[in-house]
Parts: C-alpha cells; structure tokens; sequence
C-alpha cells in the first residue's frame, strides 16, 4: 500500500489577523473601542477551562465564523500562551454588533 | 384517516431526527420557489431541531423513547435563565456546549464558538412568534438561515460526538 503524507489544509486564511491578535495577547494595548481586539478570558467556576470571547471589528473581514475560533487559538499559540489554549473550550468571535445581539458585556 | 393520528403521538429523538431534515427540505423548496417568508419559518425550526436533537443524543436518551421528561428538564434550565420559551436557538446552543463540557466531552473549541455565533445569527431572523405574523420581503434573510441551516447539516455530528 503506497504511502503519502500530505499537510492538512489551514483551518483559516487569516494570518495577518493571527498576527495582530498574538500582539494583543502578548502586549495588551487598552485602546478603548473593538478596532482592536478586546479579550474577554474567563475561567469557569468548576474544572480548569477557559471560554474566550474575542471582540473585534475585523471579524468582519471573516464572515466564514468557522475560521474565526481557528484564528483565536493560533493567536494564543503564537502569543506564547500554549497552556492557556489547551484550556480553551469554547474560542468565540465577534463583531462589537454581534457581541451586543449576544448581550456580551467587556 | 385524519392527518395527526397519522403522525406520532409524542416526539421522540428518531421523529426528531426526521422531521429536523423534513423541515430542512420543506424549507429549502421554499426558498427556491421565492417563499422567502416561510421558508426561513421551516430552516429556523430545522436549526433549532438539530440543536434539540444534538442535546439529545449527548444526554443519551434513547431513540424511540417520549423526550418530555428531558424538555422538562431543560424547561426548568431556561427558566433560570430567564429565557422564556425552549425555542430560543442560542439557548439550545449554549446549552449543548455547557452539557458537554459538564460531561467531559467538551465539544472543539471553535466549533462550540462558530455555533454560538450562528445560533445568534440564525435568531436575528428567526422567531417561533414568526408563524403569526404576515410574510414580509425576506430574501437575504432566507439566504442566511439556508447557510447556517447548510452550515449545521454539515457538522450535525459533531456537535454530540
């Protein structure tokens, strides 16, 4: 049986975004607004997981919300925060519109 | 013969699971024949059935068996939550990616955030109150319950296994 290793197509076309979100993570810049990402990480109250939600204006330029969760958790790979995203359980992104439809408050 | 006695007298999670698909065709005709109105009425329920039927099977109720005892229960959780209804689509969504994290069998963690935000999405458009009301022009709408009711389809087994 023949063998072949091929690599596994990205789960996102977004590299620039993973990017600026590491930097965030890395280096916070508390600029007020959603044209930069605002991270919301909250530790659940029973076991060690974290549900991340990422407030951003150019999740618009993502629409395919699939790609979005895949964004935030190589961000936290790259930022250094690899144990962070092994906790992570639910990676969520959104719009500052989409974030106030859901009624979530930074 | 009338109509209802032909149809199951409770629902099951195997009547859910056909009628989820049923409604997914009945909705998609629709929306081909230019029923915008009504056919986004038929994905939404298709949506909100597959979140039901996903639920469901984590919480291992068997096929053939009356869920009203797990609605109850998940009647009595929405209430907590001051959610009104068991229509609501993030309601379910939530609380499928809650139930599995409790159970040890979190679901991706994109994956639980991408059904978060459609289930959202899909509920700027979709009511139960909808059945009341008249039709009004709906095309974008309609094209955008159709891709995440697509979207659900695709991944429906991963959302419980």
């Amino acid at each position: 049986m023949p063998f072949r290793e091929v690599e596994a197509s990205p789960p996102h076309q977004h590299p620039d975004l993973v990017k600026d979100l590491a930097k965030e993570l890395a280096t916070p810049s508390n600029v007020a607004g959603f044209d930069v990402p605002a991270i919301k990480q909250e530790k659940q109250r029973y076991g060690d997981s974290l549900h991340v939600t990422v407030i951003w204006n150019r999740w618009n330029e993502v629409p395919d919300k699939a790609e979005r969760g895949a964004v935030i958790l190589e961000a936290y790979r790259e930022s250094g925060r690899v144990n962070d995203a092994r906790r992570i359980t639910i990676a969520l992104g959104l719009t500052s519109d989409e974030a106030d439809r859901l009624k979530i408050v930074f | 013969m009338g109509l209802v006695e032909r149809i199951s007298g409770f629902d099951s999670l195997r009547e859910m699971e056909d009628a989820r698909l049923d409604r997914y065709w009945d909705g998609l005709s629709c929306a081909i024949e230019g029923r915008f109105f009504g056919g986004s009425y038929l994905l939404g329920y298709a949506i909100e059935m597959a979140l039901k039927v996903a639920y469901f099977r984590v919480l291992d109720v068997p096929e053939t068996e009356d869920v009203r005892n797990e609605l109850n229960r998940a009647r009595a959780m929405a209430r907590a939550r001051s959610v009104r209804n068991l229509h609501g689509l993030v309601f379910w969504a939530e609380t499928l990616v809650a139930t599995r994290e409790q159970r040890g069998a979190p679901m991706d963690p994109a994956l639980a955030g991408t059904l978060i935000g459609y289930a959202s999405d899909a509920a700027a458009h979709w009511t139960v109150a909808m059945r009341y009301r008249r039709s009004v022009p709906a095309l974008e709408e309609c094209h955008d319950l159709l891709r995440i009711a697509d979207w659900v389809q695709r991944v429906h087994h991963q959302l419980w296994s």
